[in-house]
């Protein structure tokens, strides 16, 4: 089990809310007043919003973590129920632990301001997250799945 | 026991957050959704039934499959090798979230097997030439330990 796995496994023991709960205080997607950006710019941007994953657990620093998430996010660890929305994501982060999280993205599709990233978390773990662009112009994590997978021979 | 051993639905409800309903890049309502919709239901009768080829043949050539503590299936002979149907599964499964990003969309669903297991599951569907719709990614876990990942 990784330490991420640690850390947020830990960290739950949560109770099951309707999606979209506190829906009314999601921040809207980015609109088409910003300009189409590349495939090649969306991909910096979603490899740059990993980047900002791995800082906020390397700071332990809630606020920078939270700001990874989108207000409506939906967050599914294996073998724990799922945590929906921001105020419960952060009552089972904070504080948030020290981890040296490396995250790998193999895959990024992009169409307008949602997105979905695949892709391997410290070596061997895979994740799978839509992501989506909020009306700030960031980028954020709004779905995200993960599993462990077994070490490879 | 893994998600095969644990599979299919009854009934599909949609529950379409808010904000994200007006957004012209996806789209949440009307033909389309019902189209993944309807794509997502053939998996679970074909689960539900037990048959092996309609399950197979609603993923992509490309198939991403990850179930949890198992190396990813990539490919669908991979899907098939790793996964096979072995008989039919009462899955149930609510579909809390269908969304459209052109030809791509996203489901995310809450499952059942027999009501002794529950988990979750994101799946990217990819939309083919005839308009139809095929899980190209799928990422699913339980939300307990409950002995399922065989």
């Amino acid at each position: 089990m990784t330490g991420r796995m640690h850390s947020i496994v830990l960290a739950l023991s949560l109770s099951i809310s309707t999606l979209g709960c506190g829906a009314g205080e999601t921040p809207a997607p980015a609109s088409e007043s910003l300009s189409s950006p590349t495939a090649e710019e969306n991909r910096a941007a979603i490899d740059a919003l990993m980047d900002r994953l791995e800082a906020a657990y390397a700071a332990t620093d809630i606020d920078l973590l939270m700001d990874v998430y989108t207000d409506d996010l939906v967050y599914m660890g294996a073998d724990t129920p799922a945590i929906k929305g921001a105020a419960d994501f952060r009552a089972e982060n904070d504080p948030v632990g020290a981890y040296d999280l490396v995250m790998d993205n193999e895959e990024v599709v992009v169409t307008g301001d949602w997105g979905y990233a695949r892709g391997s978390y410290d070596g061997n773990d895979q994740y799978l997250m839509i992501v989506r662009r909020d009306n700030d112009g960031v980028w954020r994590l709004a779905r995200e799945i993960w599993n462990i997978a077994p070490d490879e021979e | 026991m893994r998600f095969h051993s644990a599979t299919t639905l009854a009934v599909a409800i949609l529950l379409i957050t808010g904000p994200e309903a007006s957004h012209a890049a996806q789209t949440t309502s009307g033909a389309e959704v019902d189209a993944v919709i309807a794509a997502m239901d053939e998996v679970g009768d074909a689960l539900r039934t037990g048959d092996n080829e309609a399950f197979l043949a609603m993923y992509t050539p490309d198939v991403f499959f990850m179930p949890p503590d198992s190396a990813p299936a990539i490919g669908k002979d991979a899907l098939a090798a790793a996964n096979p149907l072995e008989g039919p599964i009462p899955w149930e499964e609510v579909y809390e979230e269908v969304m459209v990003h052109g030809d791509w969309a996203h489901v995310i669903g809450a499952w059942t097997v027999g009501g002794s297991e529950a988990g979750k599951a994101i799946y990217i569907l990819a939309r083919q030439g005839d308009g139809t719709w095929k899980i190209a990614r799928e990422f699913w876990n339980a939300d307990g330990s409950s002995g399922e990942g065989q």
